[in-house]
C-alpha cells in the first residue's frame, strides 16, 4: 500500500481516481488545486503525486516545479495525467521535474499499473508506456531534497495532515528534514538482504551478479555476512584475502588495498570480495562501508552485496544501494520476518521506490499464496522465483543455474530481477 | 473510446485550433458525437467544458482557463482528437466498413500541415468528395498537423477534424 496524493480541479475525476486507487490498496488523498496540493505534498509527504495539468491558479507544471524546488517535496515522485496528450505536453511535463506522463481517458488497469512502477522506479528515474524506464541524468547520484534519515534513529513518524483553516506548522518531519546531515550519494549498489536464513538469499545474490556480469558488465559481489558468508563456498572459490584485512583501519580504510583482497570466479566472470572464513563479533563501520563501496564502483558497476543481518556494515550498504532486494520465502515466519524488515527499512530512510521484493520457491510445495503476502506486507512482490531442483547441483558445481541453465524458469525470473535492479 | 473504461464518461477532450490560439476541452459527446456537432448548421457555437487556452506559438503555456465556454466553430481549423473512435459521426457507416479503404492525403489548413489518412468506401472518388459533400469538418485519421510557422509544434491523433472552408491545398499522397 502507497499513499498517494490526487492533484486535480475536477471533482468527479478526483473521485474516480480515488476509486481506482484505493481498489487496489493504495491510501488515496486528494487536492482540488494546485497551492493546495503543493501544501499537502509538503505536509504528507506522500510516496507519489498524480498532477493533472489543466488547473486554475497553478497549473499543473507550476505545481511540478513547486515540488521540485521545496527539498520537503523534491523526492516524490510525480505522475502527470492530463487531456492534453501532445507529444509536446509531455516533453514539457517531464522538463518540469515529472516522472511519468499518461494522458486521458485510462483504464483503471493502466493506470495502476504505472502508478505502481512509477513508486517502485522512485524520483530518479522516468517511466514510460509500456513500463519503460530510464534514468533521468541529471538526478542519477544527486540525491536532493528529504535526505535519507539516520539509519540509527528511530521510524519516522507518519506527518497529521494540518487542522482545517489553521496555517501550516511545519512538522516534526520536515524540522528533522532541515536538521538531519546530509546523506550519502547513491553508488550502483543493489544490496541483496534477508534476515532469515534458508531463503536463498545467497543464492539469489549470486545468479543476480552472474545475471548482471553476462550483460557485460563489470560486476563485484560483496559478501557482508559476518558469521561465516557463502558466497565463496557456493562459487567453489578459495579466497585468501576477505574485508576482515581491512578491519584494524577503523572508519578510513586503505581502499588501494582493495584490489589484493578481490578474487575472481571464471565460470561466471565476476569479482568477489569475500567474507571473513570464520565468524566474527565485528564488522566493517558504517563510513568504511561507504569507502569500500565507493572505491568499488568506480571499477565495478554494479557491486552486488549480499547481507544476511542488519550490521553497520548492512546500514552503510543500504545507504549508498540504488536498489535493495529483499528476499522471502512463502512461509508464515518468512512474511512475517520480511514486514518486519519492510518496516526497519521504512525506519532507515530506504524509498519504497527502491525495494524489490523477491519471493523465492526454495521447495517444490506451495504455502502462503502470494495474493495473501502481498496483503501482509501492503505492497507487490516484484519477481516470484519458481522452485528448482537443480539448484543443489549448481552449488555442488560451483557454477551460478544462470549460467548453465538460461533457459530456466529459475534464470528468466533472475534475468527479470536484473532489469528491474538496473532499470 | 476503443472499450475502455474511460474516466469521464461521455466527454471527449480534444484540441481545438483557431488561426492564433490552441484550445484543449471537453465536449459532452453523448447522444452527439463531436462530428455531427461540428457539422450542425444550426449552431454557430460548440459548448467545451474546461476550457484551456494556449497561443498556438507557445502551446504549452496556458494563458487561460474558464469553466466552459463557446467557441465559434467556423474559426477553428482543425479539431485534434485522441482516439480515432471519436472522430467518427452517429452514422459511421460513411467512414467505417468491410470495404473502406484509407487514402493517404495532405492538406494545408489554417496554417497547418495535415498528413493523414481519409477512410472511406472504395468505389468513392476522395478529391470529389472533399469537393461535393454537404459535411463543414471531415476527419482525417492517424494524422499529424505541423505548424508551418514553427514546425516544432506538432500535433497527433487518432483523428484529426479538417475544416473544410479553411481548406488551402488539399492534396493525395497515392492514388
Amino acid at each position: 500500500m502507497s499513499r498517494i496524493l490526487v492533484i486535480d480541479d475536477d471533482v468527479n475525476l478526483l473521485q474516480m481516481v480515488k476509486l481506482m486507487l484505493e481498489r487496489v490498496g493504495h491510501q488515496v488523498e486528494i487536492a482540488k488545486d494546485g497551492m493546495q496540493g503543493v501544501q499537502m505534498a509538503a505536509d504528507h509527504q506522500p510516496d507519489l503525486a498524480i498532477i493533472d495539468v489543466m488547473m486554475p491558479g497553478l497549473s499543473g507544471y507550476d505545481v511540478v516545479r513547486k515540488m521540485r524546488q521545496d527539498p520537503r517535496t523534491a523526492r516524490i515522485p510525480i505522475l502527470i495525467l492530463t487531456a492534453r496528450s501532445q507529444p509536446m505536453d509531455k516533453e514539457m511535463a517531464l522538463e518540469a521535474g515529472a516522472n511519468a506522463f499518461m494522458s486521458k481517458p485510462v483504464t483503471a488497469h493502466e493506470l495502476t499499473e504505472r502508478v505502481e512502477a512509477v513508486i517502485r522506479a522512485g524520483v530518479n528515474y522516468r517511466v514510460h508506456t509500456g513500463l519503460l524506464t530510464e534514468p533521468i541524468p541529471s538526478r542519477l547520484g544527486r540525491p536532493v531534497g528529504r535526505p535519507a534519515a539516520d539509519p540509527l534513529a528511530p521510524p519516522r513518524q507518519t506527518p497529521t495532515p494540518p487542522v482545517s483553516g489553521a496555517a501550516a506548522q511545519p512538522t516534526s518531519t520536515a524540522e528533522t528534514t532541515r536538521t538531519s546531515p546530509k546523506p550519502p550519494p547513491r553508488l550502483p549498489v543493489t544490496t541483496v538482504i534477508s534476515l532469515r536464513g534458508g531463503t536463498g538469499c545467497t543464492t539469489i545474490a549470486i545468479n543476480l551478479a552472474a545475471a548482471l556480469a553476462g550483460d557485460a558488465r563489470r560486476v563485484c559481489l560483496a559478501d557482508f555476512s559476518a558469521v561465516g558468508g557463502h558466497v565463496a563456498l557456493y562459487l567453489h572459490l578459495k579466497p585468501e584475502h576477505s574485508w576482515q584485512d581491512l578491519l584494524s583501519q577503523g572508519d578510513t580504510p586503505a581502499v588501494a588495498q582493495l584490489p589484493g583482497l578481490l578474487t575472481s570466479h571464471t565460470a561466471s566472470g565476476l569479482t568477489v570480495l569475500a567474507a571473513p572464513p570464520r565468524p566474527l563479533d565485528e564488522t566493517l563501520s558504517t563510513p568504511a562501508t561507504h569507502s569500500v563501496l565507493r572505491a568499488l564502483t568506480a571499477t565495478y558497476a554494479p557491486v552486488v552485496v549480499d547481507s544476511r543481518q542488519l550490521d553497520p556494515a548492512t546500514k552503510g550498504a543500504l545507504q549508498v544501494s540504488s536498489s535493495v532486494v529483499v528476499v522471502m520465502t512463502d512461509d508464515p515466519a518468512a512474511v512475517q520476518s520480511t514486514s518486519q524488515l519492510l518496516g526497519v527499512l521504512a525506519g532507515m530512510g530506504v524509498e519504497m521506490g527502491r525495494i524489490r521484493v523477491v519471493l523465492n520457491h526454495v521447495r517444490p510445495t506451495f504455502d502462503v499464496p502470494a495474493d495473501a503476502i502481498q496483503k501482509a506486507l501492503k505492497r507487490p512482490i516484484s519477481v516470484d522465483v519458481p522452485y528448482e531442483p537443480g539448484q543443489p547441483i549448481a552449488v555442488r558445481r560451483g557454477v551460478p543455474l544462470v549460467s548453465t541453465k538460461p533457459d530456466s524458469a529459475f534464470a528468466r525470473s533472475i534475468q527479470q530481477l536484473a532489469r528491474t535492479v538496473v532499470s | 473510446m476503443q472499450g475502455q473504461a474511460s474516466i469521464r464518461q461521455g466527454y471527449v477532450a480534444g484540441e481545438f485550433m483557431t488561426r492564433t490560439y490552441r484550445i484543449s476541452g471537453e465536449v459532452e459527446a453523448k447522444g452527439t458525437p463531436i462530428l455531427d456537432q461540428l457539422n450542425d448548421l444550426n449552431a454557430l457555437f460548440l459548448h467545451l467544458k474546461r476550457m484551456f487556452i494556449s497561443p498556438l506559438l507557445d502551446p504549452t503555456v496556458l494563458t487561460g482557463n474558464f469553466e466552459q465556454g463557446e467557441v465559434r466553430k467556423d474559426t477553428l481549423g482543425l479539431v485534434v482528437l485522441s482516439q480515432w473512435r471519436d472522430g467518427l459521426p452517429l452514422r459511421e457507416g460513411r467512414y467505417v466498413g468491410p470495404d473502406h479503404v484509407d487514402r493517404e492525403v495532405f492538406v494545408v489548413v489554417s496554417g497547418f500541415e495535415v498528413e493523414g489518412a481519409i477512410r472511406l468506401h472504395k468505389s468513392v472518388n476522395v478529391p470529389n468528395f472533399v469537393r461535393t459533400t454537404p459535411e463543414q469538418f471531415i476527419p482525417i485519421f492517424d494524422a499529424k498537423a505541423t505548424l508551418t510557422a514553427r514546425r516544432s509544434v506538432v500535433f497527433k491523433g487518432g483523428a484529426i477534424l479538417v475544416n473544410r472552408g479553411h481548406i488551402e491545398v488539399f492534396a493525395m499522397l497515392k492514388d
